[in-house]
């Protein structure tokens, strides 16, 4: 190949050509990967037949929105649920849609028992109905239900459903796959657009338009048509509206490697072009006209790798135009622009090539300067002293002009890193881990602030605010959908998922299960099985009065209860005690009840009696000072708040009585900033190790969250992968430059004796020092950069996958700048070899 | 035999449109003994050298030693690093080794590792105390006698001499002539010295002439 190019090197047509055949090939093999990656993917599957196109359901809205979302060319098939509401049965609430032939094809609603409706007389309900009261809810028997005005229908109970709030959970955020349906679609019913068909809640599979009511269809209407051209409206739901800029959401993510892939393929053949064309002509002539220093040269290489990263740049800009206007004329089903496709790490890349610019520059001056003070008699003669060869052999003296690849390699890295770190962030504060569809898309402005009654806590990003109270206003889908929304920054702790909590226990994500002293924080955690106790948050001197005022033993609420205890501080003192009777305390009791009893109830196992359900449990306080009081008064604190999401069984059990068993920890706004940080830190830590706590197959969940986390990571190595290269021609062109301003050592050496081995082995030997010290210089400063931009801007640490991802890319860069440079190495001294020693000696004469 | 025989050897430069002859089929033969060729500037001196010692290949015709093609029937390597020994007028020490690691490169080459004559040298030459310094920080003369140390290091029987005192004064001219001189006598080496310094032939055994790439016995 390199004789090939040495032989055509000249032929500007083969050269051209050489560059747009490898660009091209890298465009469709590029391409091929990434379909044929989709095509495995697990959330890519025949519901989505159509490459990059998509369901959606419509939640309400007029047909002119309807037939809006039909022509969009990114729309597969358009469901539309109506007349959704709350309503009251006996003192149940259901909620009911009515769905369309595609909404119900669409939804991923099984029967399992009787029915679908066939007129609008008839109701099919959950099963969860049925399992509440078995009597009431069965097939065949009538219900009244009464809407909000009072008016009252009666329906037949024509059939059941599986409850699908599960599937939701494991569903949300994703397009519904093949593993989505396990048994199967069960098809639509016969036009019925106004049947009754379900009590459930009503929630995302569409997995782009949730909405729980016509006003914010139609507030999407008003923003659709506001925004005009171009813009879309793609996130809407419940109280927070989430706007997209440009068409998004069509396969964002693999547009974006696509593009980048693609770029950056011609990136690469760029500088493998610059290379080959200016070392071996006007580079090595530039150089001997201008007297060049080997720092001189450097500049001029810096001056390329900039025009490189410039067009690139360009490149990704006219790519992305190019890709809109295909998406507008309807040739793609997607566009490809993304404001943040490529540009970050071509921010990056451009400070780092200004930056090596710079310091090149400056270098390249004091060494000309230097050379020229030392030997500026000689400038005009013809011969040189052996201090002529400045650009020297050693690695001591080439250290100087190492430095400024040591540093651009480490901003590069760390900016990949970094990049990467925050793109994650994003996605997890925006709840969307683990959906690549909508994790590259541009979402987002949101309008957290203005909704619902909860606070920012000043120290807190918006994002890492969850508006809890929704979860107990809202139910099903959105309630989860809200909980999943908080999954990642706020404190999750599941209920009855015993499972779940094994699962984490035995991969030692619960390292604090049995009160272990973190941080100086001791907390105890515990988990217990066949209780419906969700959650208790309380202090040592909180529960001591709980304990005092309800004969509450702790132990056994957590031995035998189904909950997890979280105590700061808790003491042994308490008196807990085994086999004394207790009051039953769930978390939404406390506020108004102080643990009273349904019933007058104390049996702890009578978990379905309980009928009386708040939604807070405020604390003034969960660290080791302040006031601990229990009451209406504490509840009044602005402060911070961690939501609790609790489990699909309490919430079966609970939805009938108007409300979840929700938990608001409140933190008083008053506390030391150390101390907030402290119980934050806790906070992020145990919930960062909880990725999920609602699913009904935590193994399959973190197998597909595994493969999209490798997918989506594919694409940052394969961006770091061009910049090592681009970096990397930069460094190759460099020791070349040194290499031949050396020829007249080598010419020396050979006259004593040295064969090409010889000196292959002694280049060589340089090449490993240099990437030995690449390694060294790099990994370091790139570690303590990420752990401290981590640490201080997210507010993570570092994990083993990402210092993991990071290493690797950075020995392999090791090894790709050895690699090329043993191969330049031998060329160059092949090419020494063919010349006689005396052309060799009298270099630069 | 003689050491050293040239058969109508040729060396043409091309410098664009325009060739040098630098040498114009020379016949000659040398015997061992310290041998002096000089001539002005231009008249092929060096390059005859460089032909001779293997640095580069002739135009046309032949270099023999001891009666072999060197381009042709010798392992030059070997030469190089056991037979022969050059001494540069820019002296050409390699800056990024210590003076003791420029002595020792050809032993490196040639797989030698006595020591012996490495330290005689260094006790004739008078370099002891300069061993761990810079070639940089050396004077004119000290670099020359550095270089001659390392020519002579392996026990070459030719050293071939290219104006070693060109770049040097008068005083440590005559001293780096003189150790040459004694070194190659001392040692039984056949000494090739080209110069233009007429003030050196009187200690040749041989003189020859160069004049536009033609050589003459005197």
């Amino acid at each position: 190949m390199i004789r090939f190019a040495f032989k055509y090197i000249h032929s500007k047509k083969i050269t051209y050509f050489l560059v747009c055949f490898i660009g091209i090939l890298v465009f469709v093999f590029g391409n091929a990967f990434f379909i044929y990656q989709s095509m495995m993917d697990s959330v890519f599957d025949r519901a989505q037949s159509i490459y990059g196109r998509f369901d959606c359901v419509l939640f309400g809205g007029d047909e002119k929105l309807v037939d809006a979302y039909r022509e969009r060319p990114i729309v597969s098939k358009v469901g539309v649920i109506r007349n959704y509401g709350r309503y009251s049965s006996n003192g149940a609430h259901i909620t009911i849609g009515s769905f369309d032939d595609d909404a119900l094809d669409i939804f991923p609603i099984s029967l399992s028992s009787g029915r679908f409706p066939e007129n609008d007389h008839e109701i099919v309900l959950e099963d969860h109905y049925r399992l509440i009261d078995s009597d009431r809810f069965a097939l065949g028997k009538t219900i009244d239900i009464t809407d909000m005005k009072g008016k009252t229908r009666t329906l037949r109970i024509t059939g059941f459903i599986e409850s699908y709030t599960t599937y939701v959970n494991g569903s949300l955020n994703r397009i519904p796959g093949i593993n989505d349906y396990p048994n199967g679609i069960t098809g639509s019913s016969d036009k019925l657009e106004y049947n009754l068909i379900t009590g459930i809640v009503i929630g995302g599979t569409s997995n782009r338009m949730v909405s729980p009511d016509e006003s914010i269809i139609s507030l999407y209407g008003e923003i659709a048509r506001d925004r005009g051209k171009g813009q879309d409206v793609e996130l809407v739901f419940n109280d927070r509206v989430y706007v997209d800029a440009v068409g998004m959401y069509i396969e964002p993510l693999r547009a974006h490697r696509r593009t980048d892939l693609t770029l950056s393929g011609i990136v690469v053949c760029i500088f493998l072009y610059l290379a080959l064309k200016y070392y071996y002509e006007d580079f090595v002539d530039l150089s001997k006209r201008m007297y060049m220093s080997g720092a001189s040269s450097f500049f001029v290489t810096g001056l390329f790798m900039m025009v490189g990263i410039i067009l690139w740049t360009f490149g990704i800009l006219f790519g992305g135009i190019l890709s809109l206007l295909l998406y507008f004329m309807k040739l793609i089903p997607y566009s490809g622009i993304l404001p943040r496709s490529g540009t970050m790490p071509c921010f990056y890349l451009l400070l780092a090539g200004i930056v090596l610019l710079v310091i090149v520059c400056a270098s390249s001056r004091i060494w000309d300067d230097r050379n020229y003070f030392s030997r500026s008699d000689k400038i005009n003669g013809k011969s040189y002293s052996s201090k002529d060869s400045f650009l020297v052999s050693n690695v001591r003296k080439n250290i100087l002009y190492f430095l400024p690849v040591i540093l651009a390699a480490v901003i590069l890295c760390s900016s990949f890193a970094v990049y990467r770190f925050e793109y994650r962030e994003k996605r997890q504060l925006l709840g969307l881990d683990g959906d690549p569809w909508l994790s590259g898309s541009n979402y987002v402005t949101t309008y957290m602030n203005n909704f619902g009654d909860f606070e920012v806590y000043p120290e807190v990003e918006t994002y890492n605010v969850a508006d809890v109270d929704d979860l107990g206003r809202h139910n099903g889908v959105k309630s989860i959908t809200k909980a999943y929304d908080i999954l990642n920054t706020n404190l999750i702790i599941p209920g009855t998922d015993s499972d779940y909590l094994n699962y984490m226990a035995s991969h030692n994500r619960y390292s604090n299960m049995e009160g272990v002293e973190r941080n100086g924080f001791p907390y105890d955690i515990r988990c217990i099985d066949n209780y419906n106790y969700d959650l208790i948050i309380a202090d040592d001197e909180m529960l001591d009065t709980i304990c005092e005022l309800n004969d509450i033993n702790i132990s056994l609420l957590a031995k035998e209860g189904s909950c997890i205890v979280f105590l700061p501080d808790i003491k042994e003192s308490q008196g807990i005690k085994d086999d004394t009777d207790c009051y039953y305390f769930k978390g939404a009791q406390l506020t108004l009840a102080r643990f009273r009893m349904k019933d007058g109830k104390s049996d702890i196992k009578d978990i379905g009696s309980f009928t009386y359900v708040s939604r807070d449990l405020h604390i003034n306080s969960v660290i080791r000072h302040g006031m601990r009081t229990i009451g209406d008064d504490s509840m009044v604190y602005e402060a911070d708040r961690v939501a609790v999401l609790i489990s699909e069984d309490t919430y079966l059990a609970t939805d009938l009585f108007d409300g979840l068993v929700s938990f608001t920890l409140h933190l008083d706004r008053n506390i030391s900033r150390e101390d907030y940080l402290e119980v934050k830190r806790e906070f992020l830590n145990i919930c960062h190790r909880i990725q999920f706590s609602v699913c009904e197959d935590y193994f399959e969940r973190l197998a597909i969250e595994e493969n999209i986390e490798r997918t989506t990571s594919s694409s940052f190595v394969m961006l770091a992968l061009t910049s090592v290269i681009t970096l990397c021609s930069y460094t190759g062109l460099m020791i070349l430059q040194s290499l031949y301003h050396r020829k007249r050592e080598y010419g020396i050496m050979r006259s004593m004796g040295m064969n090409i081995g010889e000196t292959v082995r002694m280049s060589s030997k340089e090449g490993l020092i240099y990437s030995l010290l690449f390694i060294i210089a790099t990994i370091p400063s790139v570690l303590l950069f990420m752990s401290y931009y981590t640490r201080h801007h997210i507010g993570i640490f570092l994990s083993g996958r990402d210092v993991g991802m990071t290493v690797l890319i950075i020995l392999l860069a090791a090894v790709i700048y050895y690699l090329l440079f043993m191969g330049c190495s031998i060329v160059v001294l092949k090419r020494y070899f063919r010349t006689s020693i005396s052309q060799n000696i009298r270099y630069m004469e | 035999m003689s050491l050293f025989e040239l058969n109508n050897v040729k060396m043409h430069y091309s410098t664009g449109q325009r060739v040098i002859n630098a040498l114009n089929g020379i016949n000659v033969s040398f015997e061992k003994g310290v041998n002096i060729i000089y001539g002005k500037s231009g008249s092929g001196k060096s390059t005859l050298l460089h032909v001779m010692a293997g640095f580069e290949e002739p135009t046309d015709g032949k270099v023999l030693y001891e009666g072999n093609d060197i381009y042709k029937e010798l392992d030059l390597r070997q030469l190089h690093s056991s037979e022969f020994g050059f001494i540069f007028q820019a002296f050409n020490l390699i800056d990024q080794f210590s003076v003791e690691e420029n002595i020792c490169i050809p032993m490196r080459f040639a797989g030698n590792k006595d020591l012996n004559m490495f330290n005689r040298l260094k006790e004739i030459l008078e370099i002891e105390d300069l061993m761990k310094r810079s070639p940089q920080s050396l004077s004119g003369g000290e670099q020359q006698r550095v270089a001659i140390a390392r020519a002579l290091v392996n026990h070459p029987r030719v050293i071939f001499a290219d104006e070693p005192t060109g770049n040097l004064d008068e005083e440590n001219s005559a001293r780096v002539i003189k150790l040459i001189l004694d070194l190659c006598r001392e040692f039984d080496t056949t000494l090739f010295m080209v110069t233009h310094d007429m003030d050196l032939l009187e200690f040749a055994d041989r003189r020859y002439r160069m004049i536009d790439g033609i050589i003459r016995e005197e």
